[in-house]
């Protein structure tokens, strides 16, 4: 019988592609960590830079000074709605309130309450009958929420003085809110 | 098991075993850093749209309010927001040209409510609240003029606001008369109430 010096035994063919594939899975994660570390954190780094520089030149001083002009503006602005909102305003009121008067009715005074929405009215005229058409004049306005009558006094000469207390509509003090 | 065989297996596991190993320290700890990167860039760009958004609205805020003439408006509008020590002076004499010109007679004027001292601080904008100053008028003359008077009033930069009017005759017990005015008398007597405003 002879003897083979020279055989080998073959590398079973698992072990072969295991070689293979620990050496393509090795290049793998050296050309990920690669890729990573020389080309996607120092992109990121960068954009992180070009941003930071974007910002940088935002709020200039001239921005600055935009923003201070526009900002005192709404401050102001603010400010004066506030106070104007709160303005009264009698255009309103003096219309109506000539047309609420009995034409032989005379006022010997007048006190208008803005905030209470109230008048107080000193009044004369010449007979009692003139106090009902004041009166029925009174009731067909619909901006005279109520009122009062008191003190009625009639003079010697006939002349009938009395006290009216109106409580009207307090949108009659108010801009633009009544047409 | 055969020699021959032992180099491959041998540095297929040491390569295989290296590899998980760079993976796991090295290229795990990189996509968590790329990761804490996009977020920061997400919020500097969040940041970076909004910086400029906001600079752009204020810019065109800036350019509307000097089409729209904000600097003269700003300086009628200002007259709601005065102070000093002259304050009383100066509306005292604001309110006399004003009666005057309604055609009423100005009996008195009196302004209450604002501070007798006024502290003046060194390169300190004072940017202090609003406050009421009490003003009362006691005035004479015609019933037209005094509407006169609160259309002028109406029409002033500076916000009247009148709280309470008496309106009454001068000489009071004047005979009734039938001229079918409202009030029974041409020569009256006006009781004016109201605030102005002013920096605290």
């Amino acid at each position: 019988m002879a003897l083979d010096l020279y055989s080998k035994e073959e590398t079973p063919t698992w072990k072969k592609i295991l070689f293979i594939i620990s050496i393509v899975l090795t290049f793998i994660v050296l050309i990920i960590f690669t890729y990573n570390q020389f080309s996607k954190i120092p992109q990121k780094s960068a954009r992180i830079s070009s941003v930071n520089i974007e910002l940088a030149k935002q709020g200039t001083e001239e921005q600055q000074k935009e923003k201070d002009y526009v900002l005192e503006a709404e401050r102001k602005l603010n400010d004066f709605k506030k106070i104007y909102d709160e303005k009264v305003d009698f255009d309103e009121f003096f219309n109506v309130f000539s047309s609420w008067v009995y034409p032989r009715v005379a006022f010997l005074s007048l006190s208008i309450d803005v905030s209470g929405s109230k008048l107080n009215i000193k009044a004369q005229t010449d007979t009692l009958q003139s106090v009902m058409q004041q009166l029925i004049l009174l009731d067909a306005k619909k901006d005279i929420l109520s009122y009062t009558i008191s003190n009625i006094e009639v003079s010697e000469g006939g002349i009938v003085n009395f006290d009216l207390e109106l409580n009207i509509n307090p949108e009659l003090f108010k801009k633009n809110e009544q047409q | 098991m055969n020699n021959n065989n032992l180099p491959y297996l041998t540095i297929s596991i040491v390569l295989i075993v290296a590899s998980i190993a760079f993976f796991y320290f090295l290229v795990l700890p990189q996509f968590e850093k790329i990761s804490a990167l996009d977020k920061e860039i997400s919020d500097l760009e969040f940041k970076l749209e909004n910086t400029t958004n906001y600079f752009n609205d204020v810019s065109y805020n800036a350019e509307k309010l000097a089409e729209l003439g904000w600097d003269n408006v700003s300086k009628k509008i200002d007259a709601n927001f005065m102070d000093g020590p002259f304050f009383i002076h100066n509306m005292e004499a604001y309110f006399n040209k004003l009666v005057v010109r309604s055609g009423l007679y100005l009996n008195s004027l009196s302004i209450e409510g604002v501070e007798e001292s006024f502290e003046v601080k060194e390169g300190v904008e004072d940017k202090g609240t609003i406050s009421e100053i009490n003003i009362s008028f006691d005035l004479t003359g015609d019933y037209n003029y005094f509407l006169n008077l609160l259309d002028i009033f109406d029409r002033q930069a500076l916000v009247i606001k009148i709280n309470s009017i008496e309106i009454g005759s001068v000489n009071q017990g004047e005979g009734y008369s039938e001229q079918g005015d409202i009030m029974d008398s041409s020569y009256l007597n006006f009781k004016v109430e109201g605030t102005i405003p002013s920096k605290k």
